[in-house]
């Protein structure tokens, strides 16, 4: 597959990844600037984007949530590591073919749509963890909402979506 | 073998979100390592961001100046960030960069029990390896705050519910969970990662251990 430009990528994502930021509260200048730093960052490594293995969205929001963990709240997430020699099951997934790269593309497709048509409260759960920086328990303090229920819709979601994602390609 | 005690769905969905504490990331990663099981819901949770960043609309207006195009910097390889000795070979990578020391040993603590410290830098949460001999049982307590126990390897029994934790299996107990204890069954030593949320608590299973074991 051919790589995209800088200038289709930048385009694309950009503006969303300064949303993301602001999202979180950061300041305009602040956004603006992170916002490039990580568009640069999804540049210099787009070689090793490996359009079989998921979809260019959730890498660009991969590199924006770790630039975020990492310059903003100056903490640390660590990942696992498939070289590593306690590593159980699969190293690296299977050989990419095509066959797998449209299996991707369905599959983010599919999740959007399936995110599209979640019940408001329930999508107001996961925008609150993954644009607004908020645990459960912060969202249910400042959301007034038993925490208990907070939970049962983030579950609620997560099945539904994953039910989508089960169900056979468009 | 794959574990069988997981995450809690929430730690999860704290994880790929971003949100979870430090302490959480790194007991939630050292799982990862050893359960392909949630390694795919964590690949879904990643989806799930990129697809809601599909959805953020830029609602300031003025467009990001973007800048010509660069030329793309060849990634040099990143500095490893873990140890490679044998015992470290044993010990899940999340945690190499936060050994105290830069040869990580075992180190005498009570009869039947060793420790390596691990230092977190947020927060002060106690985090620790801990060795127990075979048999070795830990009494009953109880816990005030979270406790979260990941099974390295041996293997580990809880004495109240007879849950039966291996390798890559998490146990979480807090406030909400009865009095248990713990006793190691496995023919060979028990390693595991105890973290606990907050200052060390004498009725917690690591408090316990110290005052039981020596007499702190």
């Amino acid at each position: 597959m051919e790589r995209p430009s800088f200038e289709s990528i930048f385009v694309e994502y950009a503006p969303r990844v300064r949303a993301y930021f602001l999202r979180h509260g950061l300041n305009r200048s602040l956004a603006d600037e992170i916002a490039q730093e990580v568009m640069l960052s999804v540049w210099n490594h787009s070689d090793r984007f490996d359009p079989d293995k998921g979809a260019m969205s959730t890498w660009v929001f991969a590199i924006a949530r770790n630039r975020l963990i990492d310059s903003v709240r100056k903490t640390r997430r660590p990942e696992p590591d498939p070289d590593d020699p306690c590593w159980v099951g699969d190293r690296q997934s299977q050989e990419p073919t095509p066959e797998r790269a449209a299996v991707e593309l369905s599959r983010a497709r599919t999740l959007r749509n399936a995110l599209a048509r979640l019940p408001a409260e329930q999508r107001r759960v996961l925008e609150a963890l993954y644009f607004d920086g908020q645990s459960m328990s912060e969202l249910s303090a400042a959301a007034g909402i038993p925490l208990g229920t907070v939970k049962t819709r983030a579950r609620l979601a997560l099945r539904a979506l994953r039910e989508h994602i089960g169900e056979a390609p468009e | 073998m794959t574990p069988t005690h997981h995450p809690d769905p929430d730690d999860l969905a704290s994880y790929a979100s971003g949100v979870a504490p430090e302490w959480v990331s790194v007991v939630v990663a050292c799982h990862l390592t050893y359960c392909a099981e949630c390694r795919d819901e964590v690949a879904l949770l990643d989806d799930l961001g990129g697809a809601l960043l599909d959805t953020l609309a830029d609602t300031q207006g003025s467009p990001l100046p973007q800048p010509a195009e660069p030329a793309r910097r060849a990634e040099g390889p990143q500095p490893a960030r873990y140890v490679d000795t044998p015992l470290a070979r044993t010990i899940p990578r999340p945690l190499h960069r936060y050994f105290k020391e830069p040869v990580p040993t075992w180190r005498f603590l009570a009869p039947g029990v060793s420790h390596i410290p691990v230092s977190l830098t947020v927060g002060d949460m106690p985090a620790r390896l801990i060795r127990f001999k075979p048999g070795l049982s830990i009494p009953d307590h109880r816990h005030t705050g979270t406790e979260m126990v990941l099974v390295l390897d041996g293997i580990l029994e809880d004495t109240a519910t007879h849950d039966v934790f291996r390798t890559g299996d998490l146990s979480r107990r807090d406030g909400s969970t009865g009095r248990h204890g713990n006793i190691v069954t496995s023919p060979d030593p028990c390693v595991s990662l105890v973290v606990t949320d907050g200052p060390v608590d004498p009725s917690t299973m690591w408090g316990r251990i110290l005052k039981a074991l020596t007499g702190l």
